[in-house]
């Protein structure tokens, strides 16, 4: 975590996974709490940046298999790190198979990424 | 005629005008905070423009220590390093004076503060009527009935005029120099001022109201009991330094001729070459109408002058000859006059006949890339009428396609053009495409191919600066489109005639010209920055997603939310009753003043209950948690609350958001609104929808599939960011318990797929 904040401190921004930059004017302030809050948007956005890369990602690479193989599934809402999908009955299986695989390769880190899954009359049943 | 001097605490103005807008500071394009000198400028135009000043001056400090640091070398001295963006902005305030003709007046030594009374004392003997302009409380004891405090207002706010009626309802004392007195009791945080310890505001008002003076009281300690008597006792010695401390100097040794404080009108030239370098384009169109253009991005010259500490000369320094502004004009001018579309050779037409638009398509479909754009009545794709588009394939050249008003006839159209908006192979250029493609699809197109969104390009590029047409136009064309232009893409709300058509057709014709124009600058930055990943594999495939999800939108079941609302409605009730009999009386549960009363008061709650900045007592939700333990009714008002949220917040609000046509909620994403590239919802907020509290999570009862034949589906990152701290900071341990699958959060309840893994993915 102290490399990030060097890392900020030299170039004046961090970076997501995927090189999505926040800029830090304020990283090299001499003011302490100003500082100290570019210091630690330095250590958060990596992670949120990368966790918003990945969500972002998992809903190109679903929406164009949906597209492709011409299912009647839709993708309806995204919410923090949730997908909701208006789901087609005879395609469950195709579809939530599909869906965990995307969001599951979406990015490549060295540890496995978890999806809960979950189906329902409703969202509150679903999630 | 009355005359009127006004004299302004220049350093104190500074440092609040910095801060007023710390929380949205203004940039320029080249990323220079100018927040300090916007807010400064703003307020010295609104005395000038409001007060009818005869006289004005500004007062600052200089470096040198003042006799306040040799009586007492903590005084100020807790002071944090002054912000950089400040430190940057003080030789351009002084510039900034110099072009207003105000002299900037310092005397070694001293403090703005004494140079201002001194200068006041001087001023009453002349016949003037004084405005002390600063944020600074200790000024009240200047007050009299030829001198008044002018407090600048807040952004938006007018400002404040106190006299001797608010001095003294302020501060409780008879004459404004007791002021000084409460002070040196008090003590003031801001200066380091001690005062005596156990002494705060109130008491120091009491005391000085009954005994006159810091010394008379000290004479008379005797008559005082307990803690107050000891402290006073003992710290007299403070007492009495924290007077003079706070003791503005009114003698100070420096010669000022009130005939150079005149008011002179500005010099235009300096005036307007500085708001073009500041990029001030709302304060230049204010003082010198609509024709004012300051451009921005054009080669001004770096801030040389911003180490450099604050000019030290002795006695009194006219703004002329500072050593900064020798330095300023040193510079080459920036040229104020951004191009328009008067001032370019450029070919664009409007394309009315059949004909005409059967040519257009075939030109069209023979690109490899065009720009689109919309012109529309409104900012929202479900219900905005087309009013026509454009298209633009080369520099300062395009075509506008009016649409027919009536629907049929503007279907028939838009389908002559479908073929070349759903050709994969030709990309399309556009400024926020999420919109335009919207728009197209609930008028019955989908647009597909690659896709260049200036917006979104920008948004990666400069994420800090904003992102209008207008404002990159300016920025990397040094080109200003005409007024309409910017408003582009449907978010300005246009109604216009036929006779308005034709200036129609050239807006947004200049707009897509513009949206070409810049493509061809954006896409290299993209490569110098980095962002071609994140732009071509994430945000711009993004879009046509996102157009989808909002346009397939969400059933939410109202009759579900009715009867939700209609159960909180009973908790509520059941929680009031609970509540009035815990507190024997019945009274608005909504006024936080009653709240207050009835818990501290009436059933005391607590030994020394926090309060609000206005002197309430504090009834807020970290409060009332701290005191749940203390008595049954917190809990009950705590639940009423929650309910009381629910309800009014999501519960009754969601069915508005429903849209008639299709009986669903259509949110608003935004792509790259926040910092961290999170994706946003407007119209609703769903992201908001509760989810910690089982009560909360009811609300998710009403979202319901789309019709009959289909399900809901949730798929969740399990502790997604608990993997990308593993994952990025390579912490071996934590990465092999991840991996090992021991894992806390196993699938739900509901219907699981396996969603457990363990090794790699």
């Amino acid at each position: 975590m102290t490399d990030t904040i060097e890392f900020a401190r030299q170039h004046g921004y961090v970076e997501t996974i995927t090189g999505r930059r926040r800029y830090l004017r304020d990283i090299r302030s001499a003011n302490a709490s100003v500082r100290g809050a570019a210091e630690r948007n330095a250590i958060n956005t990596p992670i949120q940046g990368t966790a918003a890369d990945m969500i972002k990602l998992a809903m190109v690479h679903i929406h164009r298999q949906l597209a492709a193989r011409k299912l009647k599934t839709k993708m309806i809402l995204q919410v923090h790190d949730e997908l909701v999908f208006d789901l087609y009955r005879a395609e469950q299986e195709e579809v939530m198979a599909l869906v965990e695989d995307k969001m599951k390769t979406a990015i490549q880190l060295d540890v496995p990424i978890v999806v809960e899954i979950g189906v329902g009359k409703n969202w509150l049943e679903a999630h | 005629m009355k005359k009127r001097l006004f004299l302004l605490d220049g350093m104190a103005l500074v440092y609040r005008a910095h801060f007023a807008l710390v929380s949205r500071p203004i940039f320029t394009s080249k990323g220079v905070n100018t927040s300090a000198l916007f807010v400064f400028t703003n307020t010295l135009l609104d005395i000038l423009s409001n007060q009818q000043p005869t006289h004005i001056a500004v007062a600052f400090d200089t470096e040198a220590p003042t006799e306040r640091h040799r009586e007492f070398p903590e005084y100020k001295i807790q002071r944090e390093a002054m912000p950089e963006d400040i430190v940057w902005a003080l030789p351009h305030v002084r510039r900034l004076l110099e072009a207003f003709n105000i002299p900037a007046l310092v005397c070694d030594g001293y403090e703005a503060d004494d140079i201002i009374g001194t200068l006041v004392r001087r001023a009453e003997k002349q016949g003037f009527e004084s405005y002390l302009v600063t944020p600074d409380k200790d000024f009240g004891q200047l007050v009299s009935e030829r001198n008044f405090i002018y407090k600048p207002g807040r952004m938006g706010d007018a400002a404040e005029i106190l006299g001797l009626p608010e001095v003294r309802a302020k501060w409780g004392v008879e004459r404004p120099e007791q002021v000084i007195d409460i002070i040196g009791l008090w003590g003031d945080v801001s200066d380091n001022i001690p005062g005596v310890p156990g002494i705060g505001e109130k008491t120091a008002g009491k005391l000085i109201s009954q005994y006159g003076s810091v010394e008379n009281l000290l004479a008379h300690t005797a008559e005082l009991k307990g803690k107050l008597r000891q402290n006073l006792e003992e710290h007299r010695d403070r007492a009495l330094l924290s007077k003079r401390l706070a003791t503005i100097n009114c003698e100070v040794p420096i010669d000022v001729d009130f005939e150079k404080l005149k008011l002179h009108p500005p010099d235009e030239a300096k005036l307007k070459q500085l708001l073009v370098e500041f990029e001030f384009n709302s304060i230049g169109r204010r003082l010198f109408g609509d024709d004012f253009k300051a451009g921005r991005g054009l080669e001004t010259p770096a801030p040389a002058t911003a180490s450099r500490a604050p000019a030290t000369e002795a006695s009194l320094e006219e703004a002329g000859p500072a050593a900064e502004s020798r330095a300023g004009e040193e510079k080459t001018a920036p040229k104020a006059n951004l191009k328009t579309l008067a001032d370019v050779a450029h070919d664009y037409q409007v394309v009315s006949t059949a004909k005409a638009r059967a040519d257009l398509v075939r030109t069209l479909a023979g690109k490899s890339s065009f720009a689109l754009a919309l012109r529309t009545d409104g900012g929202d794709p479900r219900q905005a009428r087309l009013i026509g588009l454009a298209f633009a394939c080369e520099t300062h050249a395009g075509w506008f396609v009016p649409m027919p008003r009536v629907t049929d006839q503007a279907t028939a159209l838009l389908n002559e053009f479908r073929s070349v908006f759903e050709d994969e192979r030709i990309e399309k250029v556009g400024y926020d495409l999420k919109f335009v493609f919207g728009a197209l699809k609930w008028a019955g197109v989908s647009v597909r191919g690659r896709m260049f969104d200036v917006m979104l390009a920008h948004a990666l590029i400069e994420p800090d600066l904003r992102h209008s047409i207008e404002f990159l136009s300016e920025a990397f064309l040094g080109y200003t489109p005409a007024a309409g232009s910017a408003t582009q893409g449907g978010q300005g709300e246009l109604s216009l005639s036929d006779s308005q058509a034709s200036g129609e057709a050239e807006h947004a014709v200049e707009a897509v010209d513009l949206i070409w124009q810049l493509r061809s600058l954006l896409e290299p930055l993209l490569k110098e920055k980095s962002q071609e990943r994140v732009f071509y594999e994430i945000e711009a495939p993004l879009v046509p997603v996102l157009v989808d999800v909002e346009f397939d939108g969400v059933r939410v079941d109202a009759r579900v939310l009715a009867e939700f609302a209609e159960l909180l409605g009973k908790e509520m009730a059941g929680h009031e009753r609970a509540i009035y009999r815990l507190a024997g009386a019945e009274f608005n549960l909504n006024s936080p003043k009653q709240l207050g009363e009835i818990l501290f008061e009436k059933l005391k709650l607590a030994d020394s209950p926090k309060k609000t900045r206005t002197g309430q007592y504090a009834t807020d939700e970290q409060t009332l948690i701290s005191l749940a333990g203390e008595h049954d009714i917190v809990r009950h008002l705590l639940e009423y609350r929650e309910c009381s949220k629910l309800k009014s917040t999501y519960v009754d609000a969601l069915p508005a958001a429903i849209f008639t046509k299709t009986g669903r909620v259509h949110t608003t994403f935004h792509q790259l609104a926040t910092a961290t590239g999170r994706l946003n919802s407007q119209n609703p907020n769903l992201q908001n929808i509760p989810i910690r509290t089982k009560l909360g999570r009811e609300i998710r009862k009403a979202f319901v599939p789309r019709e009959e034949g289909y399900l809901f589906l949730s798929a969740d990152y399990s502790q997604i960011e608990l993997r990308v701290i593993a994952a990025l900071s390579r912490e071996t341990t934590m990465i092999e318990a991840l991996k090992s699958g021991v894992d806390i959060h196993v699938a739900t309840a509901s219907i699981s797929h396996s969603s457990l893994v363990s090794g790699n993915t």
